[in-house]
C-alpha cells in the first residue's frame, strides 16, 4: 500500500508498524515511531495496523548541543 | 564532593558539566571526551532514521554507560506545538525524563523564543517532565519559567558555537541573585577560564559543546574544563574575597630599609 515514510512517498509491503520498521532496515537502531502524529511505543508496534496514506516517521537520535 | 550535589527535578548529580555531542569530528572522539568530562548529563538531538546513515548510533554507546543521564533537546522545533511532540518522541526513545528546550527559529543568532520556550515548557512540566529551558539570560522570564514549573533555567552565555563567552554576566548575576533553582549557564562558553567564571558568579552547572569538540584536543579540553567547574565551585563556596577600589596592602609597610647618607 501506499504510505507517506519520512516525508516521502513509498509503496510498501508491510501491513503493521513492526514490519514496516523491518522493511525500512531501523531494526537495529533505537527508533520511535509516529503514524499521523501519533507516538506508537514499542509494545504496541507488532498490533498496530496500517492503512493506504498513512503518514509514518521513523526518528532517532542524532548528535547535538 | 558529595555534599554539594546538584539537584534536578529530584535526581541528584556530582559532575556540574554537562555535556552536548554535537560538532565532533567522529563517535570515537566524542565518547572519549564525554569519559573525560566527567559528564553526567549529555544532550542529544532528534532526525529522520536514515537507512544509509545508520553507523550513526548513538544511543547503543550513550546507554551502555550507565552513569549517564541523556537530555535530548528539542532543536528544529520553531513552535511550543513541535517542541512538545519532539519531547514526547524523545521519551520514548530512551525513557529519560528529561528535555531540552530548544526553540530558535533563527538560524543566523540562534537566539531562543521565550514564548514558545515559555509555552512549551509550562506544557512539558505539566507532562511530568524534568523541563530545562534554553533561554535569553532575561531574569523576568527567569522566575516565569521557575513558577511553570521547569527544574531549571538555562541562560545563554552568548550565541551557540560563538565562543564569545559570558557577554551576558550582569543579566546572569540576576539571575542568580533571584533564582530558587539551578541556574545553568548554556551556550557560547569557550574557555576554561569563562566556566570557572560562571561558577564563581553563583551558576550551578554549565553546558558545553563546541568547546569541547571544536577545540584541538577534545578530550584533553573536557578534563581542563572539568577541572575548571570544579575549582569555581570550590572558590564560590569558599567565598572569594572583597573587589575594592583600591590597594589594601598584605605585608607591613614599616620603613627601615632606608639607605645611609654617603
Amino acid at each position: 500500500m501506499k504510505l507517506t515514510v519520512n516525508g516521502e512517498e513509498r509503496e510498501c509491503r508491510a501491513r503493521t508498524v513492526l514490519a514496516l520498521i523491518e522493511e525500512m532496515g531501523a531494526c537495529a537502531v533505537r527508533v520511535a515511531v509516529l503514524v499521523n502524529d501519533d507516538v506508537i511505543p514499542a509494545a504496541q508496534r507488532a498490533d498496530r495496523i496500517l492503512k493506504e496514506g498513512d503518514r509514518v516517521e521513523l526518528v532517532t537520535f542524532a548528535a547535538g548541543g | 564532593m558529595h555534599d554539594d550535589e546538584l539537584i534536578l527535578g529530584g535526581h541528584r548529580f556530582t559532575s556540574r558539566l554537562l555535556l552536548g555531542t554535537g560538532k565532533f569530528s567522529d563517535a570515537v572522539t566524542m565518547l572519549k571526551a564525554l569519559d573525560a568530562s566527567g559528564a553526567q548529563i549529555v544532550t542529544v538531538a532528534l532526525r529522520r532514521f536514515n537507512r544509509e546513515r545508520s553507523e550513526d548510533d548513538l544511543a547503543a554507546p550513550l546507554l551502555a554507560r550507565k552513569h549517564l543521564t541523556l537530555m535530548p533537546n528539542t532543536s528544529g522545533a520553531r513552535t511550543a506545538a513541535e517542541a512538545v511532540k519532539a519531547a514526547h518522541i524523545a521519551r520514548d526513545l530512551c525513557g529519560s525524563p528529561f528535555v531540552k528546550v530548544e526553540i530558535h527559529p533563527n538560524p543566523h543568532h540562534l537566539m531562543p523564543d521565550p514564548i514558545e520556550t515559555y509555552e512549551a515548557s509550562r506544557t512539558l512540566a505539566r507532562d511530568g517532565f524534568v523541563v530545562m529551558p534554553y533561554m535569553p539570560a532575561d531574569p523576568v522570564l527567569a522566575k516565569r519559567l521557575e513558577e511553570a514549573g521547569c527544574a531549571s533555567v538555562m541562560p545563554l552565555g552568548s550565541a551557540i558555537g560563538s565562543g564569545q563567552g559570558l557577554a551576558t554576566a550582569e543579566l546572569l548575576r540576576l539571575i542568580v541573585r533571584d533564582s530558587r533553582i539551578p541556574v545553568i549557564v548554556d551556550a557560547g562558553l569557550r574557555s576554561p577560564s569563562q566556566a570557572a567564571a560562571a561558577m564563581e558568579m553563583g551558576c550551578d552547572a554549565v553546558l558545553v559543546n563546541s568547546a569541547v569538540a571544536a577545540a584541538g584536543d577534545p578530550p584533553a579540553m573536557a578534563a581542563a574544563l572539568a577541572r575548571a567547574v570544579e575549582a569555581g565551585r570550590a572558590a564560590r563556596r569558599a567565598g572569594l574575597m572583597d573587589r575594592g577600589d583600591s590597594a589594601s596592602a598584605t605585608s607591613p609597610l614599616t620603613v627601615f630599609l632606608t639607605a645611609r647618607p654617603g
